[in-house]
């Protein structure tokens, strides 16, 4: 008999998280290259996942994840040395729900359900982090949301315009960390966090490790899993699923084995195996 | 000349779908139900399903929600798309000329779409004009929509080729309802998955025939699905609509909902039909029997 696991895909838009699933899809599929978790038998309806990992194949933007869908939950039978047999469901929530619920502060019966049922997290980051949306440039977000970005006192004798909140306003950590409170609020168990740093191509040259990268340029994300560490188990991933910037660096792209493409970093190990962050968070080391 | 002054807004991608632009501010159950009903309407677009309408009661507010969303291939990502909305109030739905609001629909373009539709537009009611193709010109077509639709409770679920194979069809369909059913009644030209409302069903949607059934088995297992390549002989009672509306004949919608209520389904229609034509048929008009009746 295997065990189920539901894992939840946390992040904003354009995170990276389909990519990720496309990416998976494809190496489980292929089955050639050392991976911790290796598919077992097919299962149901492919058609999403096959939709997904053909434009990943082609190395070309993978489709947006759209609010209407309801049917992109995934379940992938999956076994590995210490794992035995299980069968994995991911939800590929688009980002925008996740945006829904920061808006809103509500969030569907259905995806509450998800939250509730989970095992475990993978939290995508985009180092793209946009700008003026960094808790460190306080100045644009000041700016953003109408106020003054100098010592009050000054003398135009201008009465202030108060600026409506929209969700953008957010600095991206502060969303993420928020979603982790939603999290907290939801399950009443002890709970694995993977960060994932998506496009780690794009930052792996500075030389740090994902978790070094993390606490540099999210330190209010990394104090909060630090602060929460009774609740939250957290490990700091950086993964480059499709392996460089696309469109720019498609015929390059195009040119590798495509299992070699996929990057994957923790702490000071680089090889390709993109189900590290999966086996992590079903309790390998 | 009388006219309605109708609110709109436009949705698009911009870091994720959202609302771009409005004229109205409504309440946030009310904007998370457009949010999802003007986004792409399945995981992945296909051929022929690049612009499609919707039409759906917005939840929460007295306005039906009635849009035309197109493909965004100019966007990074596949998968976006673009939505104009317009918020017809419920209490107008039923006098609002379907041609008129066809043509005020715009596709957005990112420039400045942020004060694109900030104010309400102005539909002149007039009669209508003409220029839409006549959806129930097909009389057979016509005739297996309009038994599907009005002959059951169930949603429908159209296989269709392209989006504007059924376009007209569903206006004109929507158009002959009465006027307490025509605010409620919910449909999506270009369905690329069954879509729901509120968790329910939309009442009738054409779906690509190129999605295979069995991937929204779980998902619409409660619809009605409906090939009409090879329309089955219609049911008298189909008939009777059918000529009515070609006529343009009100008589059957207003007694229909005088007699069994604003409150009565579309599925009343095939018991109700018989009645109709029998006293209709006695020599003495419906109009005129309802008139000393009340």
């Amino acid at each position: 008999v295997s065990n189920s696991m539901n894992l939840l895909f946390v992040g904003l838009p354009q995170s990276g998280k389909t990519t990720y699933l496309a990416a998976l899809w494809h190496v489980l599929e292929d089955q050639s290259s050392p991976t911790k978790l290796k598919r077992k038998h097919n299962s149901g309806d492919r058609a999403y996942l096959n939709l997904i990992a053909e434009a990943w194949r082609a190395c070309t933007p993978v489709p947006r994840t759209a609010l209407q869908t309801d049917d992109t939950t995934v379940a992938l039978h999956l076994e590995g040395d210490g794992f035995g047999e299980f069968t994995l469901t991911v939800p590929d929530l688009g980002g925008e729900a996740f945006e829904q619920q920061l808006e809103h502060r509500k969030m569907s019966a259905a995806h509450a359900a998800l939250f509730r049922e989970a095992n475990g997290v993978l939290l995508f980051v985009h180092p793209d982090v946009k700008k003026g949306t960094q808790i460190s440039e306080q100045d644009q977000i000041t700016a953003s949301i109408g106020g003054a970005t100098e010592a009050p006192g000054g003398a135009n004798g201008h009465a202030a315009v108060p600026v409506p909140w929209k969700v953008e306003m957010l600095p991206t950590q502060a969303k993420l960390v928020e979603l982790l409170q939603f999290l907290l609020e939801m399950v009443d168990r002890r709970l694995r966090v993977a960060v994932v740093v998506s496009a780690w191509d794009l930052v792996a040259e500075v030389g740090q490790t994902p978790h070094e990268y993390v606490s540099g340029r999210m330190p209010l994300l990394r104090q909060f899993l630090d602060a929460n560490d009774d609740v939250f188990d957290h490990a700091v991933f950086g993964i480059s699923a499709q392996g460089g910037a696309i469109p720019d660096d498609k015929s390059k792209l195009l040119g590798l084995d495509s299992l070699q493409r996929i990057k994957v970093c923790h702490e000071n190990e680089n090889d390709h195996d993109i189900t590290k962050p999966l086996a992590w968070l079903l309790g390998g080391k | 000349m009388a006219s309605t002054s109708i609110h709109q807004a436009i949705h698009g991608y911009r870091e994720g779908h959202k609302l771009l632009s409005s004229s109205t501010p409504l309440g946030s159950d009310a904007a998370r139900a457009m949010l999802v009903l003007s986004d792409m309407s399945g995981p992945s677009m296909q051929p022929g399903f690049d612009e499609y309408l919707t039409g759906y009661p917005l939840a929460g507010t007295d306005y039906f929600a009635f849009a035309k969303t197109w493909y965004a291939p100019e966007m990074q990502r596949p998968g976006c798309v673009w939505t104009h909305s317009l918020l017809i109030p419920r209490t107008q739905v039923a006098s609002v000329s379907v041609s008129r609001m066809m043509m005020s629909f715009r596709r957005p373009q990112a420039d400045g779409v942020d004060a694109a539709a900030t104010a309400p537009i102005v539909i002149e009611d007039e009669t209508p004009v003409g220029s839409m193709t006549d959806g129930f010109g097909d009389r057979a077509l016509a005739a297996a929509m309009i038994g599907a639709v009005l002959g059951q409770p169930r949603p429908v679920i159209v296989i269709a080729d392209m989006a504007a194979q059924f376009e007209a069809l569903f206006l004109r369909l929507w158009e002959e309802l009465w006027p307490a059913e025509r605010t409620r009644f919910s449909f999506c030209t270009g369905a690329l998955m069954p879509r729901a409302n509120a968790g329910v069903l939309l009442d009738l949607q054409a779906v690509p025939r190129a999605i295979p059934p069995s991937q929204f088995r779980k998902s619409a297992n409660s619809a009605l699905l409906l090939d009409l390549r090879a329309p089955a002989r219609p049911e008298a009672w189909v008939d009777l609509v059918l000529d009515g509306a070609v006529k343009g004949d009100a008589t059957f919608r207003t007694w229909l909902e005088a007699a069994a209520g604003a409150d009565a389904g579309r599925a009343v229609v095939p018991s109700l039909a018989p009645i109709f034509g029998e006293w209709h048929a006695a020599d003495s008009s419906a109009r005129s029997a309802l008139a000393r009746a009340s």
